[in-house]
């Protein structure tokens, strides 16, 4: 039981960063960004004590939420998600999935982090790149990058135990999010 | 008052002020580059952790700053570092008046580059990494026109750029963990695929390359100029650390032998793309490629004359990037289409900005008389000691850049009977381009007093000597 209870935040990273990934309404995908950081966090509390592990999780859905505010309306329609596009994605996700399990196991042999975290981190990573690699669209690349990031601070977590560096790290998720509303601005010709 | 305050994070509440300046562009240049010019000037003069008179009072700079149990250190070696940085940035941000870049220009060089002394001088060096990040999203704005949609040459930049951190991190503990380890060997092994990975995306290295041309022609490429330059020089000084602090390192000889290989690529590919190239926004994003393999070369070397070779050809380039981008960026606020076909007849309309490109483009050549010779020479030299046949490929790739800034003059000097004769620069635009040109020529004339003095640098890394 408490092997599956650790498990749960992987099936959360999972099943979020499909969602980010597969669907393209955008209330959908500030949702799933909010869950990925939630996964995060709970992945994180597994090696942090709480009050740094916290961190994440604000600064996550902080991320989410400057992100979330600054879509238009008609942005939100963009787009009607086609069946055969989704599915294709959803195999390259299921792909994803083995492929992080498989290597899972000669990562954990160097890497002294229990092997839950391994593959969450690992999950994150993958379809962040999965986002930003099989897109052109500013925001998608945004999405995968915060998604990539936060599977890449979750492995971390588990060598490094700092608060500048969960500051620095913070400071780059906000970072991020806020280039993703200039590429948004941008692309509606307000600023610059 | 400690260096760290002083160099890093007044320079920071400066660019925050700024940022509010952005309406009143030429205040915010003149105060953005006066700053800059006076921190360098302080550099020069002020010396780290020793007593020095005020009139009646002494005033004393420490090397040290904590924040949140870390420290910043910036040891009195590390002062000429500070120094180019900064000289440099007043460099751009008074040619930024005359280049035409967005108005957030002079508040974000800035802060880049107090946010890079931070990233050389933060303990453990490691750090440096989430720093550059920073300073790496910090730079996005500056890429952006109006009224332009974002190109994939930002979006490539900020995608790898932002890969390549995890990846060093996970390096530099892999080393530090390694020597405790059991399984030492393959953690090491690991642990320089990594780093390879990392410096390869960091540093646009075959095959991580494309956004360099990409960015030159998507962005702004007064703004991409900036940051080929100072995020490169960046990125390399990092990289002096990481071979100061894991000495080891020098005795994994593959791990040099790869290197010398990936600067020979990245020199031949970057001179054969320029020799083809019709675009000059293009043409400057591989001339910044071939000079990136030089810095890999100079380091693939191993040896003394390899790191001298490594800290004296970041000035020249330095120099030779800042004119070119200026001249690029001074034709396209012109509504040159900035092909090189459609620079008929202009060396007789834009006559220094012409000079100061050829100047700039001859240093990436290496041409002697010019401080690209002096400071490439020692490293071909060193090649040819190792592995002839480098030095084949190596040529084939300078000749590329020559043949790309021949084809170049041959089109700017034809004159046809359309050509008129007005003269399109203004004073500004002749100031600097005249002082760019001259200053890399007296360079060039007199490496032996203007460069060699630079090697100070090594100095702060005592383990490469």
């Amino acid at each position: 039981m408490e092997g599956f209870i650790q498990y749960l935040p992987v099936i959360l990273a999972a099943i979020s960063s499909l969602f980010l990934y597969v669907f393209k309404k955008w209330r959908w995908n500030i949702l799933a960004l909010g869950f990925i950081y939630i996964s995060a966090f709970w992945m994180v509390l597994q090696l942090w004590p709480i009050g740094l592990a916290v961190v994440k999780l604000i600064t996550g859905w902080m991320a989410a939420a400057i992100l979330g505010s600054s879509v238009k309306e008609d942005l939100q329609t963009i787009g009607r998600e086609e069946f055969f596009e989704q599915r294709f994605k959803f195999v390259l996700v299921i792909l994803i999935w083995i492929f992080t399990f498989s290597i899972t196991q000669q990562i954990s042999e160097w890497l002294p982090v229990p092997d839950s975290i391994i593959w969450g981190g690992l999950i994150l990573i993958f379809m962040g790149i999965l986002q930003f690699g099989m897109s052109i669209r500013p925001i998608r690349v945004i999405f995968g990058l915060m998604t990539t990031l936060a599977g890449f601070e979750v492995l971390y977590a588990g060598v490094e135990k700092s608060v500048l560096v969960a500051g620095f790290q913070a400071m780059i998720t906000l970072g991020i999010a806020l280039v993703g509303v200039i590429f948004i601005q941008q692309e509606e010709e307000e600023i610059i | 008052m400690s260096a760290p305050i002083l160099w890093i994070f007044i320079p920071i509440v400066v660019s925050f002020f700024l940022f509010f300046l952005h309406n009143q562009r030429f205040l915010s240049v003149i105060i953005g580059g006066g700053t800059s010019a006076l921190l360098a000037l302080f550099a020069l003069t002020f010396k780290i952790d020793r007593v020095f008179p005020l009139g009646p009072l002494s005033m004393e700079i420490s090397s040290t700053f904590s924040v949140l149990g870390r420290n910043f250190i910036i040891t009195d070696n590390e002062r000429v570092i500070i120094v180019i940085l900064f000289a440099m940035g007043a460099f751009w941000i008074f040619g930024s008046q005359i280049a035409g870049t967005n108005s957030f220009f002079p508040s974000i060089v800035v802060a880049i580059i107090s946010l890079f002394i931070a990233a050389l001088s933060v303990q453990p060096f490691l750090y440096a990494a989430f720093i550059i990040e920073i300073a790496v999203l910090l730079s996005i704005p500056i890429f952006l026109q109006r009224g332009q949609p974002v190109k994939q040459g930002i979006l490539r930049f900020l995608i790898f750029q932002t890969l390549a951190v995890p990846l060093i991190l996970f390096s530099g503990w892999g080393f530090e963990v390694a020597p405790s380890s059991v399984n030492s060997e393959a953690i090491n092994r690991q642990s320089v695929i990594l780093l390879m990975l990392g410096f390869g995306l960091w540093l646009s290295i075959f095959p991580f390359h494309t956004w360099l041309p990409l960015l030159s022609e998507d962005g702004d490429p007064y703004s991409a100029g900036f940051i080929f330059s100072m995020l490169s020089t960046a990125i390399f000084l990092f990289f002096l650390e990481f071979f100061n602090t894991f000495t080891w390192l020098h005795d994994q000889q593959f791990l040099f032998s790869i290197v010398l290989v990936l600067g020979t690529i990245m020199v031949s590919l970057g001179g054969l793309f320029a020799a083809f190239q019709q675009s000059i926004t293009r043409l400057f994003g591989y001339a910044v490629m071939v000079e990136i393999g030089f810095s890999l070369l100079a380091l693939g070397l191993n040896q003394e004359i390899g790191w001298r070779s490594y800290v004296l050809i970041l000035l020249p380039r330095l120099l030779g990037i800042a004119i070119c981008g200026l001249a690029i960026a001074n034709w396209k606020k012109q509504n040159f289409t900035l092909g090189i076909d459609s620079f008929k007849g202009q060396f007789y309309k834009n006559p220094f900005s012409m000079i100061g490109f050829i100047v700039g483009w001859f240093i990436f050549c290496g041409l002697p008389l010019l401080p690209g010779f002096p400071t490439k020479y020692p490293i071909l030299i060193g090649v040819a000691e190792i592995n002839f046949n480098l030095l084949i490929f190596l040529m084939l790739g300078l000749f590329g850049l020559f043949m790309a800034i021949f084809r170049f003059l041959a089109v700017i000097f034809l004159k046809s009977d359309q050509t008129e004769q007005i003269r399109t620069e203004n004073l500004l635009q002749k100031i600097f381009f005249s002082i760019g040109s001259i200053l890399i020529i007296l360079f060039g004339l007199f490496p032996g007093y203007l460069l060699t003095p630079f090697l100070i640098i090594l100095d702060a890394f005592p383990n490469l000597k």
